[in-house]
């Protein structure tokens, strides 16, 4: 066999494309060849896009000390002996790459991820950043884990990264520094801060607030005559309820709305403080917020600043303290909190925590499929947490809920579930009224929602309601994820003859979730 | 008035690039080899290549397509890889290799065979597949490239594509103490 390179030199581009396939030392030995192949090697482009093995973590540090500043998009995956340690990556060796965007973190285990937190540096070029934990949340019996301290990135060294438009990480760990403490002992749990609001209450209302929610119910009647009558209604139930939760403005005017049924609303959602401190923000973007006065109360720090820019997340809750309770205040998915860090989001997604599935964390005989379900069903995201996010987060335009519950009983909608959709003549109107509890009616808006095992199984038996799932999404600027909702299929499943099986099955699940529950 | 506008459509058209443009059915290309020789390929394979597509839209497919940087046996086997993934994508690369073999980095048992090739051959069909603009062939001959440096040490390398050392010893020297923490490791 002839061996031998080609008459004609190889182009530099290609010599690339070639070492573009190499795993990192087999490139750095191609550049001891010769004075060609170290051309290659030395070229900017090959160092773009790094990702190096678990392997090559080894001499990652002379890596990045030698390359960094060619590194646009770091991806680091450490696993077993390769762990994300200090050991092996020290947040220190990142900021070689100054001109890093997007940056790419997983297999932080243990205290590895509050380890890497402890150092800060500047990096303003990075736009991108995702962290992923390994398993971390643990449900006992009688006991559950949240895995906080294994997977919480601190706002507080979020400020090394003041440009970051793109966030992917568990817990948001919130320290008493970054939002005033009256806020931080706020909670949402107890019953006796919830208001409620019957049919036949009536509350004052600013006039201002009642104009936005009288021209909200006029974009609903122009987008569907349909639902005119009943859009305007919970137009001035959202309207009422924003101001009935805390004390009202003393210099707007107030006037009496009627509150056509009752609703459920928690009060950090709609606090008038969260809702001040929005003011304050007058560079964020949004209708609502340019629309205010500017008499923010001053508690959010600077060091808030740094999620100012964030327009993308994807989380799973904020944790305060050891976070060691889940849907306690201090572990839950707060968007009154978010909306003060970051309060120019456009998409938000609010996961489930990394549940883990090992040998230790299962009860004996059960299965993982049954741990899976059981611990995202204890996990998922009540509805009443997302409402008003469209109030809180004027840019929101895509919500995306991973595991949601309805766990608001009846308290939602009148016809016993929020997002039952009844065959009756009010079939957009149901649209239209969880577009108005989220206050995204304003806007043309996505929704993504799965659901709980639970609340699928409820919906089945939940009547003979024939509705189509089209009537839901045909509602103008407000479109549901048909691919991502379990839900509408469920609705289509009205239609069909029940199953016999199906129906014993779901009630062996919701046996075991009450099991759950009861401990 | 009427017809003059009807020819300048129609010659317009002929050359209009993309969706517009239409060949008559059965009709084919000629590719002219560095060699002189003619090979009559189906439209729709030459133009994988996206050189050769650029080419039709500019001038035409009326005349002979030159091809001088390409000899006639490259030409060929560059053909033959065209035909067999005209209707068959190319699977996606694994980058970086995780292994010698091809096949287990997400190639095709035929493009395995494909580029289980010379050498020498292998190279002038990296360079022909630069040249023609065929992006799948470039990666297929470059990933087989890379899986004959994988593994191998600097003289191993430099044995196998037959480079030669233009370093001085001094440049060499330094050269290895930079990169000797890769060694090391």
């Amino acid at each position: 066999m002839k061996r031998s390179m080609p008459s004609v030199p190889v182009p530099l581009d290609v010599l690339c494309n070639c070492l573009a396939f190499s795993s990192l030392s087999d490139r750095l030995r191609c550049a001891v060849t010769s004075r060609r192949w170290q051309e290659a090697v030395l070229e900017p482009c090959l160092w773009a896009s790094l990702a190096p093995e678990p392997e090559d973590l080894l001499f990652l540090s002379c890596l990045l000390k030698r390359f960094g500043a060619s590194v646009r998009c770091l991806r680091i995956a450490g696993h077993g002996p390769n762990r994300l340690g200090s050991n092996s990556l020290s947040f220190p060796q990142l900021a070689k790459c100054i001109n890093l965007e997007k940056l790419c973190l997983s297999g932080f285990r243990g205290r590895d991820l509050e380890n890497f937190c402890q150092s800060k540096c500047q990096m303003p070029a990075l736009r991108s950043l995702v962290i992923e934990c390994d398993p971390y949340f643990n449900l006992g019996s009688f006991s559950h884990n949240t895995g906080a301290h294994m997977a919480s990135l601190p706002i507080s060294w979020l400020a090394c990264f003041p440009n970051l438009e793109r966030l992917v990480c568990d817990y948001l760990k919130v320290e008493a520094s970054d939002i005033d403490a009256e806020a931080c002992d706020e909670t949402t749990d107890s019953e006796d801060e919830v208001v409620w609001l019957d049919r036949n209450v009536e509350l004052d209302v600013p006039d201002t607030t009642a104009r936005r929610a009288a021209d909200s119910a006029e974009n609903s009647v122009a987008n569907s005559a349909a639902g005119t009558a009943s859009s305007q209604g919970h137009a001035e139930v959202v309207a009422n309820a924003a101001e009935a939760a805390g004390p009202s403005d003393a210099s707007t005017a107030s006037r009496r709305l009627p509150v056509p049924v009752p609703l459920e609303l928690p009060l950090a959602a709609l606090s008038p403080r969260g809702r001040e401190e929005a003011q304050g923000s007058g560079s964020q973007p949004g209708p609502q917020r340019q629309s205010r006065g500017t008499s923010g109360s001053g508690c959010l720090g600077e060091e808030l600043l740094p999620l100012q820019k964030l327009r993308d997340l994807s989380f799973v809750a904020v944790v305060r303290g050891s976070g060691s309770t889940w849907h306690s205040a201090h572990c839950r998915c707060d968007l009154s909190v978010l909306a003060r860090l970051a309060p120019g989001l456009e998409r938000l997604s609010v996961r489930s925590p990394n549940i883990a599935l090992g040998r230790m964390s299962r009860r004996p005989g059960q299965r993982i499929e049954g741990l899976i379900r059981v611990s995202r069903h204890f996990c998922s995201t009540g509805l009443r947490d997302l409402l008003a996010v469209g109030y809180l987060l004027p840019s929101l335009r895509c919500l995306k809920v991973e595991v949601a519950k309805d766990d608001t009983g009846n308290s939602w909608d009148s016809s016993g579930s929020l997002l039952t959709v009844p065959a009756s003549s009010k079939q957009l109107s149901h649209a239209s009224h969880l577009a108005l509890l989220l206050a995204v009616q304003d806007r043309p808006f996505f929704l993504s929602v799965g659901t709980s095992e639970a609340l699928a199984a409820k919906l089945r038996r939940a009547s003979s309601a024939t509705a189509s799932p089209a009537a839901v999404s045909v509602f103008q600027n407000f479109a549901i994820a048909e691919q991502h909702l379990p839900l509408l299929q469920c609705l289509q499943k009205f239609q069909e003859p029940k199953d016999q099986k199906e129906s014993k099955d779901l009630q062996l699940q919701e046996f075991e979730v009450d099991i759950v529950e009861a401990a | 008035m009427i017809t003059a506008q009807c020819v300048f459509t129609s010659t317009f058209l002929h050359r209009l690039p993309g969706l517009l443009y239409k060949m008559a059915e059965g009709e084919k290309l000629s590719l002219k080899s560095s060699q002189g020789e003619i090979f009559e390929v189906e439209p729709e394979v030459a133009c994988m290549s996206q050189l050769i597509k650029n080419m039709v839209e500019d001038s035409g497919t009326d005349e002979e397509i030159p091809l001088p940087n390409v000899k006639t046996a490259i030409l060929s086997k560059v053909i033959d890889y065209c035909r067999y993934h005209k209707d068959t994508p190319p699977e996606e690369i694994q980058k970086p290799l995780k292994s010698t073999n091809l096949v287990e980095c997400g190639v095709s048992e035929w493009d395995n065979e494909y580029v289980n090739i010379e050498q020498e051959v292998l190279f002038e069909l990296i360079l022909a597949a630069n040249y023609l603009d065929i992006k799948s062939l470039l990666d297929l001959t470059c990933a087989k490239v890379a899986s004959m440096i994988k593994g191998k040490n600097t003289e191993e390398i430099r044995k196998q594509f037959n480079i030669v050392n233009d370093f001085t010893p001094e440049e060499e020297a330094q050269v290895r103490e930079e990169n000797r923490w890769c060694e090391d490791a």
